[in-house]
């Protein structure tokens, strides 16, 4: 059909334009009404508390007085797996200092997480919960997530997920905690 | 010379994004992946092609991840012209005035038999915005002797509820340039008898009506496609993964294909009903719009997996279709698996789809006797075997066997096409190599 | 999941992005996604593969469109 070649091209940049525009009105609208990671501060953190942890330890592993990193970790989540070396250089650096890294694991079979650390050669303190109680207690929604207290067993940091770039800022956290003094 | 239908662009682009996301936010820290694949596709007596994909992707600085696909693919083999069998021997001119092509007695035509290559690349990226939104973009290449397209695509995923959740929605744009061979002709034109071969099909030219000048070979039409998705991702339960999305797609331009004709054939009345008086060109509008839904269901039973989805489409040609797909992974020892695959699909014809028109009737605005536009059902039975090799990579062998089916009577036909197979079968097989691997 | 799977995504569908929350009651904890996480419940996995079905399938028959992308698998990091 003729047409004039200019006039069809502006028709086509309008539509365009129009579609264009509704998308990126969607993509704003979606973003703004469920705005990303509104993760909650932590000053809104619900109250956790090393109790839960000191049972499940026992008397064997005294936790008063240290600085305590507690790590919830399962065997299928990638980026769990890729901080264990890390947690064990930490717990090797710091542990004289009084750094204590406790690590939970949220397998469904404890089998799968044994396999993972004896492949890693993995020998930290390690809880089981297979059944998530510790997890739910500890309102974790995100894997892993890490949990780092003072020496005065008060909270200092939730972290959710593990990257590489996470390894300094909290080396930096662990080392300005163990210089603290335990005020009796 | 066969003008493969144009590939969507989005789709092309979707697909390193979608391999590129699937591995992002949540496993970003997934190692590098190369993974290929090589695919052999034989019909019966007609379209022979082979096409073979590598794609990386890469993690980079910054929880980037950087996607790159690399595809070939080489097609040689005829396939239906259009034109509607005849009892007797039909010829036709060739794509540029020059071959001639014969189609033996009641059999539906095929053009020239031909060899064609396209080669095309994909590039992502996906740009995390912390914990739970990613963004994309991509851009497409690609080019055969007589085809090019360029497209670019963006996208954005939002995990909600922990995660359970996802949405995305994704836009991309492409541009595509076609230089038939010869020229595009003007639509419903008539193809000029063979052995003229001084005479080129008449070509449109556009602003350039009475122009002399009919070399066509610097003859370029244009298209531009613009698609859209919107998904939704749910976790039902530990077992269970859902997906719909919606996808709306809208081209406009040049979407013919300049090669393919339809037979005029002599009415009721004429001495011999249904024979072939002359060919036209066909004639497809110059926009279309595509809409689908889609929605899909992943379900782990005991080691097993089993995955059903369901497409709706419909676009503004009249075509409607429904496909129905299921696939069952079925564990063997030693990470072995087999997946049996069925596919079912059927279409109805576009509102301007003729398989063939009548002479001494006005004709209509537009008109096609593509079978692809033509109402059909069509089959598809698989069978995929996969085997770990190591601790990195993966291979698996696929066949599979694809059977269309449309109506090869149809109640129109009259004279010598009552007795003729108007819509042969199609059918063909597929096989499948391919690797995955991380390193 | 008081109101079941349908009203997660039948009221997203019609009413836009303020009815997800029909799919807020659903799901799992991100501790119990072991089996999520494997790689033949990933959707988006084997994307090389399908989108060599879907060209062949795209230059024979006439539709388009069908895949989305994103989500499922482990949610970690």
């Amino acid at each position: 059909m003729p047409g004039i070649p200019g006039m069809k091209l502006s028709e086509e940049l309008d539509r365009l334009k129009r579609k264009s525009m509704a998308v990126l009105a969607f993509i704003t609208a979606s973003l703004l009404l469920h705005g990303p990671g509104s993760e909650p501060a932590l000053a809104k953190e619900p109250p956790v508390s090393l109790s839960a942890i000191i049972a499940s330890l026992g008397p064997g592993t005294p936790l008063n007085g240290k600085v305590v990193y507690l790590d919830f970790w399962a065997s299928w989540c990638q980026p769990c797996r890729q901080s264990f070396p890390w947690l064990k250089d930490i717990s090797a650096r710091y542990g004289q200092r009084g750094l204590q890294v406790v690590t939970v694991n949220l397998d469904k079979e404890q089998a799968a997480a044994e396999k993972f650390l004896k492949e890693l050669k993995v020998d930290l303190k390690i809880i089981y919960d297979s059944d998530g109680k510790l997890a739910k207690q500890f309102q974790v929604d995100a894997m892993p997530t890490s949990f780092v207290f003072a020496r005065d067993g008060s909270l200092k940091d939730r972290h959710r997920g593990f990257h590489e770039d996470d390894k300094g800022k909290l080396d930096s956290l662990v080392n300005a905690l163990l210089a603290q003094e335990v005020k009796k | 010379m066969q003008l493969r239908q144009s590939k969507s662009i989005r789709h092309a682009v979707a697909t390193v994004t979608a391999a590129v996301l699937g591995s992002a936010p949540g496993t970003r820290a997934e190692p590098n992946k190369f993974e290929g694949s090589l695919l052999l596709y034989s019909e019966r007596d007609r379209v022979q092609a082979a096409e073979g994909v590598i794609g990386f992707t890469l993690p980079v600085k910054g929880e980037r991840v950087i996607g790159l696909k690399l595809t070939f693919d080489g097609l040689t083999g005829p396939s239906p012209n259009g034109a509607s069998p005849s009892r007797r021997i039909q010829t036709f001119t060739g794509a540029s005035g020059g071959n001639t092509l014969t189609a033996p007695a009641g059999e539906i035509p095929l053009d020239n038999s031909f060899r064609d290559t396209r080669y095309a690349v994909d590039a992502s990226l996906v740009q995390p915005l912390g914990r739970t939104t990613a963004a994309s973009f991509g851009g497409h290449y690609s080019s055969e002797h007589d085809y090019a397209a360029f497209g670019f695509s963006t996208g954005l995923t939002q995990d909600l509820f922990r995660k359970n959740t996802t949405i995305g929605l994704s836009a991309a744009f492409s541009h595509d340039l076609i230089s038939a061979e010869g020229g595009a002709p003007v639509p419903l034109s008539a193809m000029p008898p063979p052995g003229e071969g001084e005479d080129e099909p008449e070509h449109e030219e556009e602003g350039n009506e009475g122009d002399d000048d009919h070399e066509g070979t610097d003859d370029q039409r244009n298209k531009n496609v613009f698609d859209a998705v919107a998904s939704l991702t749910q976790i039902v339960d530990r077992y269970t993964i859902v997906r719909v999305n919606y996808s709306f797609s809208h081209s406009s331009g040049y979407l013919n294909d300049p090669y393919k004709i339809l037979s005029v054939v002599q009415d009721q009345h004429g001495d011999e009903p249904g024979e072939p008086v002359q060919y036209l060109y066909e004639s497809r509008p110059e926009s279309r719009d595509k809409q689908a839904v889609f929605a899909e269901v992943r379900r782990y039973l005991g080691g097993n997996t089993l995955d059903v989805s369901y497409r709706f489409f419909w676009d503004d040609w009249g075509i409607t279709s429904r496909t129905a797909d299921m696939t069952y992974r079925q564990q063997l020892g030693g990470g072995q698996s087999l997946k049996p695959h069925v596919r079912w699909y059927r279409q109805t014809a576009a509102d301007f789809y003729r398989q063939f028109l009548i002479d001494g009737q006005p004709l209509p605005g537009h008109a096609s006797a593509d079978y692809r536009l033509g109402a059909f059902d069509a089959y598809t039975f698989g069978l995929q075997y996969t085997l770990p090799v190591g601790e990195r990579i993966h291979l698996s062998l696929t066949g599979e066997y694809y059977l269309q089916r449309g109506k090869r009577g149809p109640p129109e036909a009259f004279g010598s096409l009552r007795d003729l197979d108007l819509f042969p079968d199609l059918d063909a097989l597929m096989f499948r190599l391919g690797f995955t691997s991380e390193f | 999941m008081r109101r079941g799977p349908a009203a997660c995504f039948v009221l997203t569908g019609l009413f836009g992005l303020g009815a997800l929350s029909g799919c807020a009651p659903m799901g799992v904890e991100v501790w119990e996604r072991d089996v999520l996480a494997k790689p033949e419940m990933q959707l988006d996995a084997g994307a090389i593969d399908r989108a060599l079905d879907d060209h062949i399938y795209f230059s024979k028959e006439a539709s388009s469109g069908g895949s989305g992308f994103g989500g499922g698998g482990c949610g970690c990091n």
